[in-house]
């Protein structure tokens, strides 16, 4: 093997290990009968090796990458961003795969954990790439197994409807992308990242913006940034929980890494920063205070996570901007991210613990009461919630924290108008959060329980678990 | 073990937060006395180790426990500070926890509340060992708040009454009263320690000890009034938790709590965190001679006022609770004697002694007075019962030892450390400028120790001696308590005899504290004199023979006897809950109605307006969300037109 080949290998180590994995669960399942007893029984077994096997590789990674090794070839790139991305989508891999074991689909176990993976790899080749074209790729190899796995999870109509919406409007939002990118080729004559960003910082053309503008509409759409977020409460509705938290984090996760990536090369200009930050901040307001206006008028759980989780992509772009003014200064973006993954899959643990099958879609008056019922689930729902609003004692607090303290330090008036108006809408936020909490802790009038009470499973184990990371990050933000 | 030590705080709370989840998980609820107990053994036995291992002497220990938050200037690391004042003190509360844990093991038996008190009271030794062991002004405070926090908790441990939730409400606002001054004081002194020294990188270390006692002569050189009133507003936050005059009237209603609580929180710990206070800000108060002076003659009023109304109760734990605002008293009498030339650490001295001793004999009332109100059902009107002594053998006995120490006869602990206190008044005696103001106190403690050896020897003879009787609740044959509260009793009765001589003889106290880091020490040593021990041996005396024949007497002749005017206002506690009642309470309330009617009429419909506003916005917009792809992809076809022509319009 070549030297650049090699190297490209090691920037992205983690995904390819994960994307080897995941051809050996396409193999070794093709010779599996889904129908037999055994086949049945090995159901959950997929996602219990692929849990262990993410959590090996997240320790791994964490253990032994504590500094980007700083290798760059032409198609990936190992820095800071590459590493916080790799070790933050191991997290949500690892949430995730927990998640699934008790809500893998019968019928295509490995087919289930097999795009997972997949979708996991995408997201690390995305944290590192280098390239217009490695980047566009990963991306639709986090969006194609997605596809995917709503069709598969769900057998029904509300289901076919999610997969029907996501496929067209993602192939749409796709096309956005390409043609801003193959703009940005035109202008640069080149599709490294870094040749486009030294293009761009003596290019102050309206096509270049114009450009940059496209790519962004098409990365909106995969960060659920309004108006290109439609589909999101549909396709939450319409898959089973674990997928609906898996768009509700992996995809985000890929976006934001992704808007990263292309803003975040080199000394653009400030013309060019002027316009993107512009971009960014009228997104990212128009995002936060619809997703929680439109959050505030729902009745079921699972839309208002999808508006819920609209309004937090909000508070991130923001962050995106003051990165972008403060030079590339990331740190703060990619910490909300984890935080936001931990405490949105806390809540999403915490439903599938409740509801038998992971297709139901309780109403917030089903939950009504439930302290009564599960005292210790519901703390540590309660702490999760408390971390999406952002309290002191949780993760959520030292998130938005550093948020805000990005915006304002870069002393430009309209981030800090940004930032006053971000606040507003975490009091509006916390609104509906608290409403739930209230209702959790209300004693129902009535005694039927439409809620089954919840026996112990790894759903419920993983609520605890992201309730006790999200406390343990207050207690200790340096390590995190 | 010096190394260890972050272990004292960290045992107790993992013991508290098992008793939570055993809540929680509303199993084995009746097993929460042992991750208590073993918690604070462990704290016991590394803070006795650590004192042996470190053999007192000049020593700083400052271990950084952990750092909670270091961004950019906002640098809050969480250090403990271990010197001499610092471990002593954190012996007195781990042992005492230890104690009266295994003795609240058999006293609270049977409790709906059993795991919840557990988790409470590891909670607050958590607390307390934190609030000892902090470096920093902030901290302490923050730890000083949730020790405050623990003791509502406690006060209002049985909420389901309302004379204990009132009693907890109580206490807890006329703390935060108290408390308001003191973090007026922090703050200013953080204002002030920002003026005379140029450090502005970290805000938080600003209020290290280290960089406090630094600054004090610089601030008392350039900012001298500033300092005088920092001394203040700290010295009235300590006699707010150490319930002195006029913050006292809290003390007696906590008595509502269980009586392990009374017995360690509001008898031998909590109450003494105001003196530790005093004690740790001594470089401080030596600059700040009109907070001396306040304290001195507060603790001295209090002493006499906490007596006399003790004499006029007839409820035995509130006969204890004023005798421990007495005693408080004079250990804030002992900070007055340092306004002497470079006396304050004789003072500190005197006071630590005190404190210590204190909490052994007022630890072992308390809970030997728990006994009886064990085995009288719960009865503790001393007019009801009488004659225990053959009932209860063991805890009359029990009891017989703490009254002796608290009345001060030798050999026993309290006479030790009184003498000291009243000795190094009687030493001062001849200052040139607080000459007269000392004699005075030291009458006043003369008279102070008086009524003590009155109202003990009383309650001890009405309740142990006389007639037997006792009331119907306590059923046909009231017995002696088990075992578990009869052991740790035993243990404690050790320190309440020995205590006070083993420390007087080896002079290790002294010894160990002095060495105190920026604080002038006084090297000449105060000699006991002859005549003052006689004095104070036939006032004991004589108080007790008085107290005995006001504790023998008849019920009847009592109760036909029309009491005089004195008596009323004494067993009123001199109108003073009344007055406060008046003074503070009843505008306060009228204000808040005021406020309440307009926040009702104004604010609130206001705010119910705007919280309308978000719902019916959110439900207007909802309807684009129609559910048709088309619909979808032609609202962000819009969405990139606005993009391009903002990106237009701006270039």
């Amino acid at each position: 093997m070549s030297p650049e080949l090699t190297n490209s290998f090691l920037t992205v180590l983690p995904a390819v290990v994960i994307f080897g994995i995941a051809c050996i669960y396409l193999l070794v399942g093709m010779f599996q009968d889904n129908s037999s007893p055994a086949g049945i029984r090995s159901v959950s077994g997929w996602g219990i090796v692929s849990t262990f096997l993410l959590t090996t590789l997240w320790i791994g990674t964490v253990w032994f990458s504590l500094q980007p090794s700083g290798l760059v070839t032409k198609l990936f790139q190992s820095d800071s961003v590459a590493l916080h991305g790799t070790h933050l989508t191991l997290l949500a891999g690892v949430l995730i795969s927990a998640f699934s074991i008790t809500h893998t689909p019968r019928r295509f176990a490995y087919e289930f954990h097999a795009c997972l993976l997949i979708l996991l790899a995408g997201s690390i080749f995305l944290a590192a790439a280098a390239d217009l074209t490695t980047l566009y790729l990963s991306i639709e190899m986090v969006s194609l197994p997605t596809t995917l796995l709503l069709s598969i999870s769900r057998r029904d109509n509300s289901g076919r409807e999610a997969t029907l919406k996501y496929f067209a409007l993602s192939a749409f939002a796709s096309a956005v992308f390409l043609m801003g990118a193959s703009y940005l080729y035109g202008l640069s004559g080149t599709t490294s990242l870094s040749g486009i960003a030294t293009a761009l910082a003596t290019n102050d053309t309206t096509l270049a913006k114009v450009a940059m503008a496209l790519v962004l509409a098409g990365l909106a759409f995969r960060v659920t940034a309004v108006p290109f977020h439609f589909y999101a409460p549909d396709v939450f509705t319409g898959s089973s929980l674990p997928v609906a938290a898996m768009i509700a984090t992996v995809p985000k996760i890929a976006g934001f890494l992704a808007i990263i990536r292309i803003l975040g090369g080199a000394q653009l200009h400030t013309g060019f920063v002027e316009s993107a930050g512009l971009i960014l901040l009228v997104l990212a307001l128009v995002t936060m205070t619809s997703g929680n206006f439109m959050a505030l008028a729902q009745t079921k759980w699972r839309r208002l996570l999808a508006y819920s989780s609209v309004a937090h992509s909000g508070y991130l772009l923001i962050g995106v901007a003051a990165a972008l003014y403060r030079g590339g200064e990331t740190t703060y973006v990619l910490s909300y991210l984890s935080a936001y993954t931990v405490m949105t899959l806390g809540v999403f643990a915490a439903l599938a613990t409740l509801t038998a099958n992971g297709d139901s879609d309780p109403s917030l008056a089903d939950l009504e009461g439930l302290y009564q019922r599960a005292p210790m689930l519901c703390i540590a729902l309660s702490v999760c919630l408390l971390s999406l609003i952002g309290v002191p004692l949780t993760a959520g607090f030292w998130a938005k924290f550093g948020i805000f303290q990005d915006a304002i330090r870069t002393a430009r008036t309209e981030l800090v108008v940004g930032a006053v108006i971000m606040a507003i809408n975490a009091a509006v936020g916390a609104m509906y959060y608290l409403s739930l909490l209230l209702r959790i802790y209300r004693v129902p009038h009535t005694n039927s329980a439409p809620v089954s009470t919840p026996k112990f499973s790894p759903s419920f184990a993983l609520t605890v678990v992201c309730a006790a990371i999200t406390v343990l990050w207050f207690l200790l933000p340096n390590w995190m | 073990m010096l190394n260890a030590i972050w272990l004292v705080p960290l045992a107790p709370l993992c013991g508290s937060l098992i008793c939570m989840a055993l809540i929680m998980a509303g199993r084995r609820k009746e097993l929460a006395h042992l991750p208590t107990i073993i918690g604070m053994a462990i704290a016991a036995v590394v803070a006795i180790v650590t004192y042996f291992e470190s053999k007192g002497g000049e020593f700083v220990v400052s271990t950084q426990a952990y750092t909670w938050l270091n961004v950019g200037t906002i640098n809050i690391p969480v250090s403990l500070r271990l010197d001499g004042l610092s471990l002593t003190h954190l012996n007195v509360v781990t042992f005492i926890s230890l104690m009266v844990a295994i003795y609240s093991s058999g006293y609270m038996k049977g409790d709906p509340g059993y795991a919840r008190f557990f988790a409470l009271i590891s909670a607050f030794v958590f607390c307390m060992s934190m609030l000892v062991l902090v470096g920093n002004l902030l901290l302490l405070y923050a730890f000083w708040e949730g020790v405050g926090l623990c003791s509502y908790l406690l006060i209002g441990f049985w909420y389901q009454k309302p004379s204990a939730a009132k009693a907890a409400m109580k206490a807890f606002l006329v703390n935060r009263l108290a408390d308001c001054a003191f973090l007026a004081g922090v703050i200013t002194l953080w204002y002030g320690v920002g003026l005379v020294l140029d450090d502005t990188t970290n805000v938080i270390a600003r209020l290290d000890y280290d960089a406090i006692f630094t600054a004090v002569p610089l601030l008392a050189a350039q900012h001298p009034d500033l300092l005088g009133w920092v001394g203040c507003f700290i010295l009235v936050g300590a006699i707010g938790k150490s319930a002195q005059f006029p913050f006292h009237v809290w003390l007696p209603d906590a008595m509502e709590g269980p009586t392990p609580v009374s017995a360690l929180i509001h008898a031998a710990t909590m109450v003494t965190a105001g003196i530790y206070l005093l004690a740790r800000m001594s470089p401080l108060l030596s600059e700040a001679p009109t907070a001396l002076l306040l304290a001195g003659w507060l603790g001295a009023i209090t002493a006499v006022l906490g007596g006399v109304i003790a004499l006029f109760q007839s409820d035995l734990k509130r006969v204890l609770a004023y005798s421990t605002i007495s005693q408080l008293g004079y250990m804030f009498l002992a900070f007055g004697a340092g306004l002497g030339d470079a006396t304050l650490s004789l003072a500190v001295v005197a006071a630590m002694f005190h404190l210590i001793t204190h909490a052994f004999f007022k630890a072992q009332l308390f809970l030997t007075a728990g006994n009886v109100m064990h085995a009288m059902g719960d009865v503790i009107d001393m007019r009801q019962f009488g004659g225990l002594k053959s009932i209860l053998p063991k805890t009359h006995i029990l009891f017989l030892l703490g009254a002796i120490a608290l009345v001060g006869l030798p050999p026993l602990a309290g006479f030790w450390s009184k003498e000291s206190i009243l000795g190094l008044l009687l030493s001062q005696s001849n200052d040139p400028v607080y000459g007269p103001v000392f004699v005075c106190w030291f009458a006043l403690g003369l008279a102070a120790a008086l009524l003590t050896a009155i109202y003990t020897s009383k309650a001890y003879f009405k309740t142990f001696h006389g007639e037997e009787h006792w009331p119907a609740e306590a059923g046909e044959h009231p017995h002696e308590a088990s075992t578990a509260m009869l052991a740790p009793l035993w243990v404690l009765a050790i320190g309440t005899v020995f205590s006070g001589i083993v420390i007087f003889y080896f002079d290790t106290l002294a010894g160990f504290i002095l060495p105190m880091p920026f604080l002038e020490v006084a090297h000449e040593h105060h000699h006991e004199s002859w005549l003052l021990v006689l004095l104070s041996i036939s006032i004991a005396v004589a108080g007790v023979l008085i107290g005995r024949w006001l504790g023998l007497r008849k019920n009847q002749a009592e109760s036909a006897k029309t009491p005089n005017a004195f008596a009323i206002f004494a067993e009123n506690r001199f109108y003073l809950d009344e007055l406060f009642y008046n003074l503070l309470v009843a505008p306060t309330l009228y204000l808040a109605s005021v406020i309440a009617a307009f926040d009702m009429h104004v604010i609130d419909s206001m705010a119910r307006y705007i919280a309308s506003l978000p719902e019916t916005i959110g439900n207007q917009i909802r309807l684009w969300q129609s559910g048709r792809v088309s619909h979808y992809a032609a609202g962000m076809v819009i969405g990139i037109i606005a993009l391009l022509t903002l990106v237009y319009l701006r270039s």
